[in-house]
């Protein structure tokens, strides 16, 4: 189905959650007794059709080009980062340059989250501290420790807030990385109060490095393209197999820390054995701009494509809705 | 979007627009209705893809260009203008400001520099300013 600049929905909003809404319009304005059987039957059918799609229907598979379309569309000036919340996997968090948005329904519709006017690049969260939510990006590092709810500026001593890359460890909470613009990526073992340099930067790294980190394995995407660090920052690799094209985005799944995702201006790619072998995944030539998993099912996995397009897979990958 | 700014030690677009800002109106202007992929590609390979595109949709905010969805799923980006249009905007905001200003001073250093720069200048002056007056 052809998408059209028209059918974008207000800020904010999903594109099903309207649909619903019309449809509700369109039945209240229905008079004619004799339109009633007719109504009855189409509601059957629809009824029918979303309990497939919502209840574990297959969306259209990864090669059926084309044919896959996102669950919701968002409307916000950029697209940057997504979030399942560790406690509420129902709950998706999604950052621009405008703030958050949430889902409280598995990604199908969206609204103002509570963090606005705020870049949030970056956001993450840690199974071993749930309620713990950052977001970092341009002049802004905040934290929430109510599951967004409320968030507020985080004191730290990084040199600068133009903060372009951030990861936490799934398996350790209080230490995160971050790649400050114009100054490398730095680590905290304190939640982000007191940071140092690592004492080896990534290769590449001069212009962006984007992280992420699970257990004793950090990885930076980067101009040279994916490395990994073992010690903490003290020394890189380059991994032997690289996945094709520019990295864009980066998640490791906290559940299985063998389990990677990478984004690039054409596509999906999926390690399952720590970055050794890299699989292409779709939905096709979807640019994806940022990525996550579900940290209690490294199978279900949410990307944001790059005119605002959430993407569901609830299989690892293979197929998508 | 309205001028309001010029730097005097930029260049060209440089003096109304950022380094990237420039380069990404350049390339837009140049190849069309680029995807935000197609536009990445064209600038230098160290062009980071999430850089350019939030540079991009910063242009789309400002009005300079507009972004359409395609069936490819992702935005093509054209320009809300061309690019004479553009220059003729940065122009006439340029040239506003430095007659209302600076008057006689502005009028004075618009003919000298139009001289210094290049002679055939000032030949083009005069004859806009005869083809201005002809037309009242």
């Amino acid at each position: 189905m052809a998408k059209t600049h028209q059918q974008r929905q207000p800020k904010g909003r999903g594109r099903q959650h309207d649909r619903r809404t019309q449809a509700g319009q369109r039945m209240g304005a229905s008079r004619s007794p004799w339109i009633v059987p007719l109504i009855v039957a189409a509601l059957v059918v629809s009824g029918f059709a979303a309990w497939w799609l919502v209840a574990g229907g297959r969306g259209a598979s990864s090669s059926d080009a084309g044919g896959t379309q996102p669950i919701a569309t968002l409307d916000t000036p950029d697209f940057h980062s997504l979030l399942v919340d560790p406690q509420t996997p129902e709950h998706i968090v999604f950052g621009s340059h405008a703030g958050i948005e949430e889902s409280h329904d598995g990604g199908f519709t969206w609204e103002a989250g509570k963090l606005r006017d705020a870049d949030a690049m970056q956001l993450s969260a840690s199974p071993k501290a749930p309620e713990t939510l950052y977001a970092t990006g341009h002049d802004v590092f905040q934290v929430s420790q109510d599951a967004g709810q409320t968030w507020r500026p985080l004191e730290h001593n990084l040199p600068g807030t133009d903060i372009h890359g951030f990861a936490q460890n799934a398996d350790n909470p209080e230490q995160l990385v971050a790649f400050v613009v114009g100054a490398g990526v730095f680590a905290s073992a304190d939640g982000g109060t007191t940071w140092e340099p690592l004492s080896t930067q990534p290769p590449g790294g001069g212009t962006y490095a984007i992280l992420a980190a699970s257990g004793d394995s950090l990885y930076a995407g980067t101009d040279a393209g994916l490395a990994v660090s073992r010690d903490g920052g003290q020394s890189w690799d380059a991994l032997p197999s690289q996945p094709s094209g520019q990295i864009i985005s980066l998640v490791v799944a906290a559940s299985d820390p063998q389990t990677l995702y990478v984004g690039t201006p054409s596509g999906l790619a999926k390690s399952t054995d720590g970055g050794a072998s890299w699989t292409s995944l779709g939905p096709d030539g979807v640019p994806v701009l940022a990525i996550t998993v579900t940290p209690g099912d490294a199978d279900r996995v949410f990307l944001v494509s790059d005119e605002g397009g959430i993407y569901r897979s609830d299989d690892g990958g293979v197929t998508w809705r | 979007m309205d001028i309001r700014r010029f730097s005097l030690d930029g260049s060209g677009l440089t003096r109304v627009l950022g380094e990237l800002e420039t380069r990404i109106m350049e390339a837009v202007w140049a190849l069309g209705q680029p995807t935000g992929k197609e536009l990445c590609d064209a600038l230098d390979p160290g062009a980071h893809y999430k850089t350019v595109m939030t540079v991009a949709n910063r242009l789309v905010e400002k009005g300079l260009l507009v972004r359409e969805a395609t069936e490819s799923r992702s935005f093509r980006y054209r320009a809300a203008e061309s690019r004479d249009v553009f220059l003729d905007r940065v122009a006439a905001s340029v040239a506003s400001g430095l007659v209302a200003d600076f008057g006689q001073h502005g009028l004075a250093q618009l003919v000298r520099v139009a001289e210094t720069i290049d002679p055939v200048y000032l030949d083009e002056l005069e004859r806009l300013v005869r083809e201005r007056k002809g037309a009242h």
